[in-house]
Parts: structure tokens; sequence; C-alpha cells
């Protein structure tokens, strides 16, 4: 990277820090750290105390959506962070699940190493889609990503040998027998990769998303290799969506394509769009609402997707920030008005 | 091994089916790569529009029991009004917006249309009757679906239609010049918002007359969108995506590849052989069948 370009990414991570320290905000950074250091606590004494107030049928979906949660992650730094677009997260969802299903029935591996190797799983198969398209045109990916959807899922049907067909595969033994314990399992692997993907906005690789989503030209200009931090986004988003999958295998105990499919990638997708595309937490806050929404939506039969469409053309077109972006916004103001600040007042 | 006369009757009729089967991928991927080519947008709802106009088919055709001849031109012509309106939410208020959001949002449009379908119309198939009562023709032991016939000889003639639209007339030069150089297009007196309507019109048009025509042939379910708009970007990509010729081209191989494929292969992986020959397209010859410079505009 040239002398320039490096000098430009440091003044960025400078704006960036600012803007984490609130005063971009218009708050005290104290008041910001207090009601972050307070949030997570509570976030936490939360998560730990859930099991115990809620009954089995609820645990079992808080343990999906924070599946779920890991998977939106990764198309939160795909199309967040790198602004692409991915129409085929649960094919990267499915094979992640796959592998771990059948190296765990088949040749005995231990969850410990079914899980990462899960991930590299999508990472592979991310390697292989975006290798061809991530030096072409935005676009090009968005089609090869459901064309991949489609071909995952003609290989779980029909490549019986492996996948067993529509039949699926049985039998896969979580490694603890209960389901507290496995729900604190996933949240955990959640959280260490929330935490391992908030650090990676500050190095230069996040950085440089951040300007390609901005300007991929100009990016280029700089000298931020344009297809090769592409592809590190799509390793990422597919690393995210192996681990998800693997963790839904052991959690069903029972996989089959039914539930990898299209459909399943658009419920993702409005996932991250819902729960806001800009924030790493509103791929919890999207997983979260769409794990718990859909019972309510049964008076629609199977046409419930409708307003799946609506919720994500209206968040798109007038709230981009989606929910994550308005409960940021009301902390904002909250902290504002203890600190008896206003915004113009601190960035001026 | 010998080849006897059955086998090659039977060739000939499968070939046929696949030059069907091409026409209308043809059609679909002209039909978004119009739209693509003037505003630079990608309608992943493209699908679900040709899905739309098969229902608008079924609703004239069926339900309100207008003939045949009469539905078709009154469906073209309000799918046409559907191209005018989609630009209004789709388009115009996302001007100067990133890919991203553009494509997400034809994307959400796409779901609603499927979805609202099917709210509408429930998820079992509906069909229309063929223009021609007898099904088959028999030419010299070779047995053609008539429903067949029909669509390739109006696609043909749409192709030629859009062809000569570009190449000799004024509206098609001034879409053309809009969507080359839209800014220098207004200088030199081009109403370029006007050219731009016409092209959604034009391409939703298309996409009404595919749906019309395969709802005898394929059956029509609300999820139909899906596959058709994925053998279209195919046929878009090896074509090298924005160039009518290629799209023509590439639709004919997609149609002809897979149903030979199917027929002396294997039925099962026959979607799995289109996806390869677009993943080798983008892997060596992204610029198409036709070698076309991709370029991108700053």
């Amino acid at each position: 990277m040239s002398k320039s370009a490096s000098a430009s990414v440091s003044s960025h991570k400078e704006t960036l820090q600012q803007y984490q320290h609130g005063k971009l905000l218009g708050v005290k950074s104290s008041h910001l750290k207090t009601f972050r250091y307070v949030s997570y606590l509570l976030f936490l004494g939360l998560i730990l105390i859930l099991p115990s107030l809620v009954n089995g049928l609820q645990l079992r979906l808080a343990t999906l959506a924070s599946i779920w949660f890991v998977a939106t992650m990764g198309l939160q730094v795909l199309m967040g962070q790198a602004g692409l677009v991915s129409i085929g997260q649960a094919a990267f969802v499915g094979v992640g699940a796959y592998t771990a299903a059948i190296l765990a029935t088949k040749h005995g591996f231990s969850f410990l190493l079914t899980i990462p190797i899960a991930g590299l799983s999508g990472v592979i198969l991310a390697i292989i889609v975006g290798f061809p398209t991530l030096k072409l045109r935005g676009h090009y990916l968005a089609i090869a990503s459901i064309g991949v959807g489609q071909i995952i899922l003609v290989l779980m049907v029909n490549w019986r040998a492996v996948t067993n067909g529509m039949d699926g595969i049985t039998s896969i033994t979580r490694p603890v027998e209960s389901n507290t314990t496995y729900f604190y399992i996933c949240v955990a692997i959640g959280l260490f990769i929330a935490a391992a993907l908030y650090s990676l906005r500050k190095t230069p690789v996040g950085l440089a998303f951040t300007a390609l989503r901005t300007d991929e030209t100009a990016a280029g200009a700089m000298g931020i290799s344009v297809a090769w931090h592409y592809l590190i986004a799509f390793m990422i988003s597919g690393f995210c969506a192996g681990v998800a999958g693997g963790l839904f295998a052991y959690n069903e105990g029972f996989i089959s394509p039914y539930g990898f499919d299209l459909g399943q990638s658009i419920v993702l997708l409005t996932m991250i769009i819902i729960g806001g595309l800009r924030h790493i937490s509103g791929a919890l806050v999207g997983a979260i609402l769409l794990v718990f929404l859909p019972p309510n939506l049964e008076f629609l039969g199977s046409s419930y997707m409708v307003i799946y469409g609506v919720a994500v053309l209206l968040v798109i077109l007038f709230a981009p920030d989606g929910a994550a972006g308005a409960i940021l916004k009301l902390r904002d103001k909250f902290l504002r008005k203890i600190s008896g600040t206003s915004r113009e007042g601190v960035t001026q | 091994m010998e080849i006897t006369l059955r086998q090659v009757q039977d060739f000939f009729q499968v070939l046929t089916n696949g030059v069907a089967a091409g026409a209308v991928y043809a059609l679909v991927a002209v039909s978004f790569i119009l739209v693509y080519k003037a505003v630079g947008i990608v309608n992943f709802a493209a699908g679900e529009i040709v899905a739309v106009g098969g229902y608008v088919g079924v609703v004239l055709a069926n339900i309100l029991g207008l003939p045949l001849l009469v539905a078709l031109p009154v469906c073209i012509v309000l799918m046409s009004f559907f191209g005018y309106g989609f630009q209004f939410v789709v388009y115009r208020p996302l001007k100067g917006k990133s890919f991203l959001i553009i494509a997400i949002s034809t994307l959400a449009t796409g779901i609603i249309l499927a979805n609202g379908i099917q709210l509408i119309f429930g998820p079992e198939p509906r069909r229309l009757e063929p223009l021609l009562a007898n099904p088959t023709v028999d030419i010299k032991g070779v047995f053609i679906s008539v429903p067949n016939l029909i669509i390739i000889f109006i696609s043909v003639l749409t192709l030629i239609g859009i062809k000569l639209l570009f190449s000799k007339t004024r509206l098609g030069f001034q879409m053309m010049s809009t969507a080359q150089d839209p800014e220098m297009a207004r200088l030199l007196g081009v109403n370029t918002d006007k050219m731009v309507s016409f092209t959604f019109m034009l391409s939703f048009a298309i996409a009404g007359l595919v749906g019309f025509l395969v709802a005898p042939v394929l059956y029509l379910v609300p999820t139909m969108g899906l596959g058709i708009a994925l053998k279209g970007f195919a046929a878009a990509i090896i074509g090298g995506f924005g160039e009518v010729n290629g799209a023509i081209v590439g639709g004919l191989s997609i149609g002809i590849l897979e149903i030979l494929f199917a027929r002396y292969l294997s039925s099962s992986f026959q979607s799995l052989l289109i996806f390869l020959v677009v993943l080798g397209f983008l892997y060596f010859r992204p610029e198409g069948i036709f070698n076309r410079e991709i370029g991108q505009k700053v």
C-alpha cells in the first residue's frame, strides 16, 4: 500500500475511533463507556438466567436465534461492510451442516473438530464461487450466489451416496445432553465470533471493506486490492455460515435438504436487513426478530414471506440502518440528554 | 452401435423442445438486459414478472373468458403498464443509491410478487389452453408439440422486431442513446425520462409475452419465477451480460444443452450442468461467448 493510502487509512481510523468514543455522536465518552459496560453486563446476565425464565420451546427458539445470529453476522460483513450481495447464504449453512453431520456420524469426529471444519467448508465454497465472480462487477456474485444455492440443493437431493438424498442424515448426537448447556455453547460461539468481527473492523482489512463499500473505484485507485478484499469478506461470510450450519446440525439432530433452500437464504437476508446492515448487533436483533416472529404470522399461511418482502423493501428504502440503527439512535438521544449536550455542539 | 430411425426422430423431437425452451430463456434474458443496459439495474424480480404475465393471462382467459387471441395482446399491454409503474418503485426513488440497495429492492419486489400470487391464486398449478387445438404435428415421424412451435415462431418474430426497433427506428435509436450516454442524449434533445419509461414497458411486455407463452406448456405456479430467472441470467452471462445477440445465443445453447443432457445423461443433475457451464464462463471467459470487452462505468 502506498504512503498516501496508508495515511488516508490511518486518518480514517482516527475518525472511526472518535466515532466510537462518542465525539461524533455528541455524547460524553465516559457516559458512552459506562452505558456500554452496563448494557453488556445486563445482556450477559440475561443470557445466563434466560434458560430458567423460559419454557422448553422458547429455549429451543433462543438456541436457533443464536445459531442464525452466527450465520447472519457473516452477511453483515459481506453486505453491510463490504457492500456485496449474496442470495445464497443458506447453501453455505447447508454445506457446513452436512460436513459436520457426515464427519460426526460416519467418521466419529468430535464436536470440537467438526465445528471448525464446518466453518472451513464454508470458506472453501466461498473461494470456489468468489474467485471467478469477485473480479467482475457486483451483480455477478449476486447471480452466482443464487446459482450456487441451486447447485448445492441439487447435490443434497441427488448425491445420495454422500447426503442420503431427501431422507437426510439422522442421529447426529449433541456433545451435551442438556438443552441449557447447548444454548450456552451456541451463544458463547456467537459472542466469540462477534468479538472477533468487532476487532476486525479496526484493522486495515476492516477499513478496506468500508472503503470498498463507499467507493470501489477510489479504493482501488488508493491501492486497496479490490478482488482480494472482496474475497476475504466472502470467506468470512462463508465461515460464519459453515459454523452456523454445524451448530444447526447438532441442534436438530437431523438434517435434510429442506431448510437450506433459497427461501432460507432469503430469511437470513431479511434478518440482516431488518436487523440493520451497518451494525454487527443488527445480526443479533434480526435473528431474534425473525425466529420469534413467524409463529405470529401463521394467519397468512404459506405466503407469510410476503411480509418479509414488504418489510425488507420498506427498511432498505426508508431506514437502511434497520432496527439496530434505531436502537442505537435512541441510545444516543438518551446519552445526550443525560450529558446535557447537543449533537451539533460537540461535532463543531 | 446402430442408430435406428426411431432414435433419430426422438433426437429431433427432443431438439425442438430444447429450441423452444431456449427461445423462452433468450426472451427472458433480453427482457432484463434491456433494463440493465438502459439504467444499469439488474432486475432480480425478472422471473416473478414472467410469472405475473402468466397469471394475468389466466385471469383474462380463464376467469374473464376472453378468447386467447384477444387475451394475449391485452396481457402484453397490461404488463407494459405494470412496467411503467414498476420504475416508480424500484428505479426512480433509488437513483444514485448503491448497487446493494437497488439489488435488495428488486429482490424484495420479487418476493412480494411471488408470495402475492400465492396469496391470491393459491399454490396449486394453473394453466392456459394452448392457442391451437391439436397438440402435436407429425413431420416425418417427428412429433412436435404445437405450443412449442408457437413459442419458437412468436419468439423469432419478437426478436426480429426488437432488432428492427434498435436498428431502424428513431425510437430505438433514442432508447439506445439513452442507454449509452444519458447526459449526451439529453443534450441532443432526447427525452431520456420517456425513453427509460419505454424501456421498462418494452421489457415488461416481453416478460408478459413469455409468461403467456409458457403457460400452456409449463403450468403456472407462484414459485416458477426463480427457475426461469436463473436460466435467463445464465443466458445473459454466456452472452456477455448486456448484449442482445449474446443473450439469444446464450438462451438457445442453454435450452438445447439442458434438454439433451436430461434426455441422454441424467435428469436429476440437469440444473447442475447449466450452473457449471456458467461458472466455467465466469472463470475462463467472463466477457461472454462473443468476447466483448467488459468495462466499468465510474
